[in-house]
């Protein structure tokens, strides 16, 4: 193998076995930041040997028992200072080398879980959960990182670095959330991975290669979930949520970068495994037979659409339905803004203007564009013209992007002219 | 991005001489719990023998159809299993496909990876 080959496999197989090594080495030395520097320092020895003995059979277990030699010199050393490692370290001792693989395997599912509760702590910016995530559960360096956040490299070192010291600090144990504790400390967990797709799904294609990227760790962190945590409906409702969401990812930007609306896309073009899989997470959410959350009910949303072969054959009543549900889960004034669209489908234009109207005085939706541009359409669709012009007009002011701005125009003089 | 993972055999697709035992099952399911505990399994599954297959063959302008049953022989017939893999790069791909188990117990000769093209790149 080329060097450079060898560079690859190790990236590769990095990417693959860091969470497994970081979480289980957690598990034994009881600090996150010094199991990922004892992984890292694994990785460095497999950077300076494979290129010489080439890859080992089993990669992962060679990282792993690398990192525990490590974890043990470390030990050792510090046996005199204090007790504490004097306890971990004979704990290490004792354990045989088959208890590494087997370690892998049987626990990893908890620990995994274990560890991604802990890079989704409450007790960290929400930044700082994005973005320790990506690194010790998605094996991305700083460097990945940064670019997908447009933000410099040292920016989200120093967030990494504050975030161990925090969790440090904080004495979070490496344990799952107490049962009381579950639904919030979850919630933390799927909002994280929800915002790292989101984060990647609404950069615009083309330029920035990495932002996609960030769909794909949040998809395969999502599937990693489902498998450790199957029996929680909201996280098989974020799967889908996101599968059905990422189905769609070609067809929502025309050939000059401008986004296209749902709507308008071209339903060839939507993604049929990714809706598939979606579906088939919904269901599991469904069989396990609790209340949907707000991931679920936005997935089944999702999955409206993505039954529908063309705009035109939509359920409207059945996502009119089920926005009424998600406004009594997670209410919030862009879902009511969603659930009068949603409504007037299904309903007509009389229905959600109603609805909107009790928005209009809403202060968070005092500079929000859509709310105008949404009241306008209603309106026009009444035969209101003269009032929907000036909803247009205005909500054209509101918005900063030009072709946006183009567009309500138009619709503006559309509704003078007539 | 996703990769076809071909698993050809030695002998015709499910014709080896001997038949696969319960311990080269349990190794596949393993593996495959593996790739999906990773969250890079899209779908797999594992052919019927060749001897059973069908093989349509076109005609030029479609005036001709031909529909031969058994395969045995033919281009193709030693493909014994397939998974769909969502992985970060060709380098991930191989490694998995290295992976896989004791694949001399079903007479394996080969693994074929071939990268599945996705939306819109197939216009």
């Amino acid at each position: 193998m080329t060097d450079s080959r060898i560079q690859r496999t190790i990236d590769a197989v990095w990417r693959m076995e860091s969470a497994k090594i970081i979480a289980s080495l957690t598990r034994m030395v009881r600090d996150v930041g010094l199991a990922e520097d004892l992984a890292q320092e694994a990785l460095i020895a497999a950077l300076e040997r494979w290129p010489v003995s080439g890859v080992p059979d089993n990669p992962g277990a060679w990282l792993m028992t690398a990192a525990k030699n490590r974890a043990l010199d470390l030990f050792r050393r510090n046996k005199l200072r204090d007790r504490k490692y004097e306890e971990i370290g004979r704990d290490l001792n004792t354990r045989q080398e088959e208890d590494w693989d087997a370690a892998l395997d049987d626990n990893i599912g908890d620990d995994l879980l274990r560890l991604i509760f802990t890079t989704c702590h409450p007790v960290l910016s929400t930044e700082a959960r994005v973005a320790l995530t990506l690194r010790l559960l998605g094996g991305l360096t700083t460097d990945e990182i940064a670019s997908a956040y447009l933000v410099p490299e040292p920016t989200v070192a120093q967030r990494i670095v504050r975030a161990k010291r925090t969790l440090a600090a904080a004495r979070v144990p490496f344990e799952l959330p107490p049962k009381d504790e579950l639904a919030a400390r979850l919630s933390s967990v799927l909002e994280v991975i929800y915002l790292m797709f989101n984060e990647g799904y609404s950069a615009t294609s083309g330029g920035n290669w990495i932002r996609p990227m960030l769909c794909e760790e949040a998809l395969r962190l999502g599937r990693i979930l489902a498998r450790i945590a199957p029996a929680e409906p909201e996280v098989h409702g974020l799967v889908a949520l996101m599968e059905i969401q990422a189905s769609r990812f070609k067809a929502r930007v025309g050939a000059t970068g401008e986004p296209i609306l749902l709507m308008d896309q071209n339903r060839v073009l939507w993604d049929q495994l990714h809706i598939r899989r979606g579906l088939a997470a919904l269901e599991q959410a469904e069989r396990i037979g609790r209340p949907f959350g707000p991931y679920a009910l936005q997935a089944a949303i999702a999955a409206c659409h993505a039954r529908a072969r063309q705009a035109s054959e939509t359920d409207w009543t059945r996502i009119a339905a089920l926005y009424d549900a998600l406004a009594q889960v997670a209410p919030s004034p862009v879902v009511e803004l969603n659930r009068a669209v949603a409504l007037s489908m299904a309903f007509g234009p009389a229905v959600g203007l109603e609805i909107v109207d009790g928005l209009t005085e809403e202060p968070s939706m005092k500079n929000y564009h859509l709310l105008p541009s949404v009241r306008g359409d209603f309106l026009m669709k009444l035969g209101r013209k003269d009032e929907a012009c000036a909803e247009f007009k205005r909500a054209a002011s509101m918005t900063r992007n030009s072709r946006e701005q183009e567009l309500l125009l138009k619709r503006a003089a559309e509704c003078a002219e007539s | 991005m996703r990769f076809m993972l071909l698993v050809k055999a030695r002998q015709a697709a499910g014709e080896t001489a001997k038949p696969p035992n319960p311990d080269w099952l349990e190794t596949m399911r393993s593996y495959n719990d593996r790739l999906e505990q990773a969250g890079v399994l899209l779908a797999s599954g594992h052919l019927h023998p060749a001897s059973s297959g069908i093989r349509i063959g076109c005609g030029a302008y479609g005036d001709s159809t031909d529909i031969e049953e058994g395969l045995r022989g033919k281009a193709g017939a030693d493909v014994a299993s397939f998974a769909l893999v969502d992985v970060r790069s060709k380098e991930e791909a191989i490694e998995w496909a290295v992976r896989l188990p004791d694949v001399g117990r079903i007479g394996v000769g080969e693994i074929e990876l071939r990268r599945v093209k996705e939306m819109p790149d197939i216009f």
